[in-house]
Formats: structure tokens, C-alpha cells, sequence
């Protein structure tokens, strides 16, 4: 009897041992597996000093030249390991094809490590904060300028005035000055690079706006031209013109949609805020919103929801660009990713939407950049890394995991410009953007958004007018950016 | 008449639970080999029109789910053996003896159970620090085990409470030593409880989440929760079909040993596992 119970036992311990044996066999390569550059990119590094031979591939029809960041890259790493983190995904994958290039070029070992996108915020900050593993970290930029308030992150100016250790090739000049400014820039000192740009884009369906009984009809009822809306007042035009509840003539229900979940329903209004000219917070800290702007703003953001789904509130990422991509609606705000849904197999919109600044001009930014911790051993390294993987050249990588540039010879390169064409009202988004989708306060930004978001929210519903609503946000605006200790 | 109809309702009743806790299941594996296309059609596809294997695919090229599949493998295979060792011990011991504070063991031993487990994920992640076991699935394991040990004793303890003391009494007079009382006696009678122990340790690690996310941080020693979570991303479509495709792996360790070990759970969970 017993012995018909060693056998399982037996098995048990059988399984564990091989189970054992097969990880260990995985993991055996360790980094080195991880980092290995591709066969294409054959090349021989010496930490003697001499210049690497590495041949860049050719990415979107461009031969990439400056593998070796203008010959400061000679393999004098050799032995040296450095850590970067990140939100699992695209970023992951573009820092890691970036990654095995540059081991080749400096001889060091780079690993990138991911976390998934609900708790990589909390993940990292414990990381920075008690166990100093990360020698550079990408993230969105106000959580990057809560960590320089916090000293967690470094100053990269004493290392771009290195001559010994920067690349001939940086040209800080080439990157889009809005983004270095408002993504690099914290307190005059530069504490990160930008790594991927965003911008909200007006997304439009060119066959409903360029179709001639369209444009008759919208003549006869406005006694305007039917065109891609440049102002608010256009924008609310045109809406109300494709919501069918307003003019049973519109071939979409609705003229106007866009993502308004609880997360996401403040840049309906951001959107419009910088237009008219205001902004969050100012740069001392102080909330800069309740005021004739604000309350413009607020006001066109509640007007909209007039030819939006009803459902409007409930709509998240997946929802809101699947309703588009159905063609239930003429006109949508979102985030340069949307072009992907609609241009995916299976939607009805496919070839059928057109791109533009977001109508007032001034569109609400995200992004990332990329930062050096101060508790590296590393720093030439890492500066070195962080150097490498915005350089001109690598941004043309990245582009193949969704990363676009942050560089404006990037988008002036005629091969990636005739391959996406939306980079050009990227590229004038960008530029034009003013105000960040994260509030960039410094530790309290997340608990910012809570406060914009049960505002707005509430002004969408009916339930609170704008001034009151405006009123609400300053005074918790007030309570917790003093509350954090926190000035200019 | 009235057994008949008895039987009807109760089949009904079964038809719907099964339905119920069946579908989603279902739904999970069609989707994983579903074309993009038509995994959020509406009206739903709800059997299959085409078939792919894309899914899959990029589970496996893009996402290393083989590794960490097997991470989870080891983890929760080592956790539940050390476990159920201990346990089958300890119980035994908390049901046999009579000894000075053996409530209050046992009592203390139950109330780690009650903590929340989010509380003790900064402690965890300082001591792991200056142990030097941050990152490790070794220290994984550690925690895994301290974190199931309260439940599989206060299992084993129900188990063996349920077995008569003449058994045990024959034994001593048969001229068993306590340790073979256990070996001989004991642990043959209590292989349904280990099986059923075994699978909610198992099943406990598998699925684990929380710890996982903090005390690890390579790709190397990432857990398949860990690893499927990562497939979702800001600002992108979520992918239903890979997240499909790599729940179905993740689901077939459960229905392996649900299905294999059918006859023990069935006589586990009425032999002392939901008694006190």
C-alpha cells in the first residue's frame, strides 16, 4: 500500500528536478542570450580604443550610419553591466533592439527590464527609492520630473559638456525644442532626453468631409464651406452637422467622439484649454485655469457631448476606437495609435480617415523620456546609453516598435515621411502642444489627474456647472501641491 | 413522480452551473484562435468561422511565454512539494499531540493567513533586499510557502482529526513507533487530502501576482501572471487574442490535475477539508 504512494512522490520530485534542469538550460545564457546582435550587424569591438566596425542595418529604405554614437563608442565598456527599466511592451522591445547594438559598439552589457503597465509606476519609484538597481529608467515625463524634485534622477549637462565622452553627433538643436524643453527640462537643469512623443491628433473621415452632397448640404444649412475644422467654433459646426439626432441627413451618427472614461475624459477639455489660453498649472506650481479660459474651455468640452455617444463617459481605449473604426462617428480625438484600428483588417474605415491639429491649435501632450538615476555606478555608461538610443540614427529603429521621433530630421527624412504620412501633423502637434496630459506637478501629478478627471466628469454628466466645477479643481489643486511641499 | 422531477430540477440546476462556469472557458479558447478580425465582431462570432494559430504563435516568438511557463512550473511545483511536506508533518503533529501552548500554535499559525497579503510586500521586499534574495525564484519560493503553510495545516489538521484514534492505538500496540504510525498509517490514509492541499498550494503559486511583481525583476525569472499582465499596454489596442491564447496555456495545469486527480479532490473535500 505504501508503495503505491512512492510513485506519485517520486513523480513529483522527478518533475521538479526536470523542470530544474530545462530552466536552468533557458537561463543559462543569462544576458548574453538576451543581448546578442543580430547576425546583420557583424562588427568587432576592442577596448583598446580603436573605432568599432559595426554595419547598421537599413531600416524604412535608410541605411543607419552612425552605429559607433560618431566614433566614441570603441568597446571600452568591456565588462561593465548596466540596468534600464520601462513598461513592458514597445518600449521594452524598442530599448532592447536598440540595446544589443550598443553592446556591440561599447562592449558593455545592457539590460532592460519591464514592467507591465499597471504597476511599473509603483514598481520603479520602490526601486529608486530603496534599492538603487536601475541605472536609467523611461517613463512618462511628469513622473520623470517628480523624481528630479526628489533628486532621484541627474542632471545630464555636465556629461553633454564632457568632450572626452560626448558624441560629435548629439545635436540637441535636432530635437523638436518643445519636447526637449517641456520633456527634458526641470528646474534649468536637463534631466532627461525625450524618448516617445505624443500629441492628441483630430482624426476625421476625409470620404464624409470631401464628398460633394456633404459639402452642398452643409453650405445650405451654415452658409460655411465644409472643412477640416482649424477652431473650436468649426469643430462644434461641423459636429453638429454629422450627429444624426441634429440632422437626420448625416451619414454617422455621431459628429464628435472620443475616449471619456474616468482616465481620460480631462483632455477634452486640455484640449481647448491651452487655445484659449490658459494652462494647468503655471511654473510655480499654482493652478492657472480658473479663469476666462478655463471656463471656455470647459464649457466647449460639455457642448461637445452633444454629438457624442451617449455613452461617452464610459468609453475607454478599446471602446471609443472601435466605435470609430465601425464608422459611427466623423470626427475623433485620440492619440497617434488609433491609426493603427483604422487601419486594421476589418474596419470600415480603412483609407477613409484624414489627420489634423487638434482644432484651436494647441493639442495636450504625453511622453516619454528617458533619465539617468543618481544612484548609478555607471554614469558614462549610462549617459553613453541615453546618448545612443535618441540619436538620430536609433530613432529610426524605434520606429519599428511605434516609438516616433523626437527629432526633427526624423520627420523631414522623404522615406519615413512617404511611409507615415501623419508625421507631419505629428510633427506640427508637437510643436504646437503646451500642456501636458499629467499634470507636471511633481509626486501629486497622478492624484491631479483624480481631481481633473471627478471634475470634468461631473461637468460632462450635468451634474456641476463649470465655474463650480473650476472652483473645485482649484481649491483641491491648491490643497495638494502645498500639501506635498512643493513651490517653484 | 415528485423523485422525478427532483432529478430534472437538479439536472437543470447542474446544466446551468456548467454553462456557466463552462463559457468562459469556452470563450477563452475560441478566442485564442480567432482572426483579429473577428474577435470583437458584433454580434459575437460565437462558434468559430476560421481558425488561426497567430495567436499562439506570437505568444510563444514574441513574448517568451516558455520560459516563464516554466518558471511557474518550477516555483509553484517546488512551493507545493515543501509545503505539503511540512504541513503533512505539522498537522499531523497539531492532531495527535497534546502539548503545553498547542492552541496557541495553532491559533497563531492561522492568523498569519489573516493578514492581507499587499501588507507584508514592503516588509518582504526590504528583508529580501538585505538577504540578497530580491530577484531570485528561490526567494519566491520562500514566501510562497510561508504564505500557504497556515492554510494546508489547517487543512491537514481537519484531515487528520477525521481519522478514528483506534487506528492509531492498534498501531502502538502492534508496536509502531509514532514515525511509522505516520508513515505506515497516516500518510497512506491521508493521500486525498494531499492531493486536494496540493492542488490549492499549486494553484495559489501558479496564479500569484502581487509578490511576483515586486520581488522580481528580470526577464528571466518572470512568472507567467506576471508575463501575460505584460501583454497590455497604454495607449494600444489590447490583444485580445494573444491574451486568449496565453490564458489557455495558463489554464492547463488546472484542468491537467483537476481532471487526473478527479477521485481524491472528490474524497478530499469530504474527508475533513471543510470541517474545523
Amino acid at each position: 500500500m505504501v508503495n503505491a504512494y512512492r510513485k506519485p512522490i517520486y513523480a513529483a520530485l522527478g518533475m521538479t528536478l526536470a523542470a530544474g534542469l530545462v530552466l536552468s538550460g533557458c537561463s543559462g545564457g543569462d544576458n548574453e542570450g538576451n543581448a546578442a546582435p543580430s547576425a546583420s550587424s557583424a562588427g568587432s569591438a576592442s577596448a583598446g580604443g580603436e573605432a568599432v566596425s559595426l554595419d547598421g542595418p537599413t531600416v524604412y529604405g535608410i541605411k543607419l550610419q552612425d552605429m559607433d554614437a560618431g566614433g566614441t563608442l570603441k568597446g571600452q565598456y568591456q565588462g561593465k553591466k548596466i540596468v534600464v527599466a520601462t513598461m513592458a511592451g514597445d518600449t521594452e522591445k524598442a530599448l532592447k533592439d536598440a540595446a544589443s547594438y550598443f553592446e556591440k559598439a561599447s562592449g558593455a552589457t545592457v539590460e532592460v527590464q519591464s514592467f507591465p503597465a499597471e504597476s511599473y509606476m509603483e514598481k520603479i519609484q520602490l526601486d529608486l527609492q530603496t534599492n538603487h538597481s536601475f541605472d536609467s529608467v523611461v517613463m512618462p515625463v511628469a513622473l520623470i520630473h517628480g523624481y528630479a524634485e526628489g533628486g532621484l534622477v541627474q542632471d545630464l549637462k555636465p556629461y553633454i559638456d564632457n568632450k572626452e565622452l560626448v558624441s560629435p553627433n548629439l545635436d540637441l538643436d535636432d530635437f523638436i525644442p518643445s519636447l526637449l524643453d517641456i520633456y527634458g527640462n526641470y528646474k534649468s537643469k536637463l534631466v532627461a532626453f525625450p524618448y516617445k512623443p505624443d500629441a492628441q491628433i483630430f482624426f476625421y473621415r476625409k470620404d464624409l468631409f470631401e464628398d460633394p452632397k456633404n459639402q452642398a448640404d452643409f453650405k445650405a444649412k451654415t452658409g460655411h464651406d465644409l472643412k477640416v475644422p482649424e477652431t473650436p467654433e468649426e469643430m462644434a459646426e461641423a459636429a453638429a452637422f454629422f450627429t444624426k439626432s441634429l440632422n437626420p441627413e448625416s451619414p454617422v451618427t455621431y459628429g464628435y467622439s472620443t475616449m471619456a472614461d474616468n482616465t481620460s475624459s480631462r483632455w477634452i477639455w486640455t484640449n481647448r484649454l491651452a487655445a484659449y489660453g490658459g494652462k494647468d498649472v503655471d511654473k510655480d506650481f499654482k493652478p492657472a485655469f480658473n479663469n476666462e479660459a478655463g471656463l471656455k474651455s470647459l464649457q466647449f468640452a460639455k457642448q461637445l457631448t452633444q454629438y457624442a455617444p451617449k455613452e461617452l463617459l464610459t468609453l475607454g481605449w478599446d471602446e471609443a476606437n472601435t466605435l470609430f473604426a465601425n464608422g459611427e462617428a466623423a470626427m475623433m480625438e485620440q492619440w497617434p495609435g488609433l491609426m493603427q484600428t483604422v487601419e486594421a483588417d476589418g474596419s470600415k474605415v480603412k483609407g477613409k480617415v484624414g489627420y489634423a491639429v487638434t482644432p484651436g491649435g494647441a493639442p495636450t501632450m504625453g511622453g516619454w523620456s528617458i533619465a539617468m538615476t543618481s544612484s548609478t555606478d555607471n554614469a558614462d555608461l549610462t549617459y553613453k546609453f541615453i546618448e545612443y538610443v535618441t540619436s538620430k540614427d536609433m530613432e529610426v529603429l524605434k520606429i519599428q516598435n511605434k516609438m516616433d521621433p523626437t527629432r526633427t530630421s526624423n520627420y523631414m527624412r522623404p522615406e519615413l515621411q512617404q511611409q507615415f504620412p501623419m508625421y507631419q501633423t505629428l510633427l506640427d502637434s508637437l510643436t504646437k502642444g503646451k500642456i501636458m496630459a499629467d499634470p507636471d506637478v511633481p509626486y501629486v501629478s497622478p492624484r491631479l489627474d483624480d481631481i481633473m478627471e471627478q471634475a470634468v466628469q461631473s461637468v460632462l454628466r450635468g451634474d456641476l456647472d463649470p465655474q463650480k466645477a473650476l472652483d473645485i479643481m482649484e481649491k483641491s489643486f491648491t490643497e495638494e501641491i502645498e500639501g506635498a511641499g512643493i513651490s517653484g | 413522480m415528485k423523485n422525478r422531477t427532483e432529478k430534472t430540477l437538479v439536472s437543470l440546476l447542474l446544466a446551468v452551473f456548467s454553462l456557466y462556469f463552462l463559457f468562459p472557458i469556452y470563450w477563452t479558447v475560441t478566442t485564442s484562435i480567432k482572426p483579429k478580425g473577428s474577435i470583437i465582431k458584433l454580434p459575437p462570432e460565437w462558434f468559430p468561422q476560421r481558425f488561426t494559430w497567430s495567436n499562439y504563435a506570437d505568444v510563444f516568438t514574441q513574448n517568451q511565454i516558455g520560459r516563464v511557463f516554466l518558471n511557474s512550473l518550477l516555483v509553484a511545483t517546488v512551493t507545493t512539494a515543501i509545503t505539503v511536506f511540512v504541513t503533512a508533518l505539522g498537522g499531523y503533529g497539531f492532531s495527535r499531540f497534546r502539548f503545553r501552548g498547542r492552541n496557541l500554535w495553532i491559533y497563531t499559525t492561522i492568523i498569519v493567513r489573516m493578514i492581507p497579503g499587499l501588507l507584508l510586500i514592503i516588509p518582504y521586499y526590504l528583508m529580501f533586499q538585505k538577504a540578497g534574495l530580491l530577484d531570485s525564484l528561490f526567494g519566491l519560493i520562500i514566501v510562497y510557502v510561508s504564505a500557504a503553510i497556515p492554510l494546508a495545516i489547517y487543512l491537514f489538521i481537519g484531515f487528520y482529526n477525521d481519522m478514528p484514534a483506534e487506528i492509531f492505538e492498534s498501531a502502538r500496540i502492534d508496536g509502531c513507533s509514532e514515525y511509522s504510525a505516520f508513515f505506515r498509517i497516516a500518510l497512506p490514509l491521508v493521500v486525498p487530502g494531499i492531493v486536494v492541499t496540493s492542488i490549492l498550494v499549486f494553484m495559489g503559486a501558479w496564479n500569484e501576482f502581487s509578490l511576483s511583481l515586486i520581488l522580481t525583476f528580470s526577464d528571466d525569472k518572470k512568472l507567467l501572471p506576471l508575463a501575460i499582465s505584460s501583454l497590455v499596454q497604454t495607449q494600444k489596442d489590447t490583444p485580445l487574442g494573444t491574451l486568449a491564447a496565453a490564458g489557455t496555456l495558463a489554464m492547463i495545469p488546472a484542468i491537467v490535475l483537476s481532471l487526473t486527480t478527479q477521485k481524491y479532490i472528490v474524497e478530499g473535500f469530504t474527508a475533513g477539508a471543510v470541517k474545523g
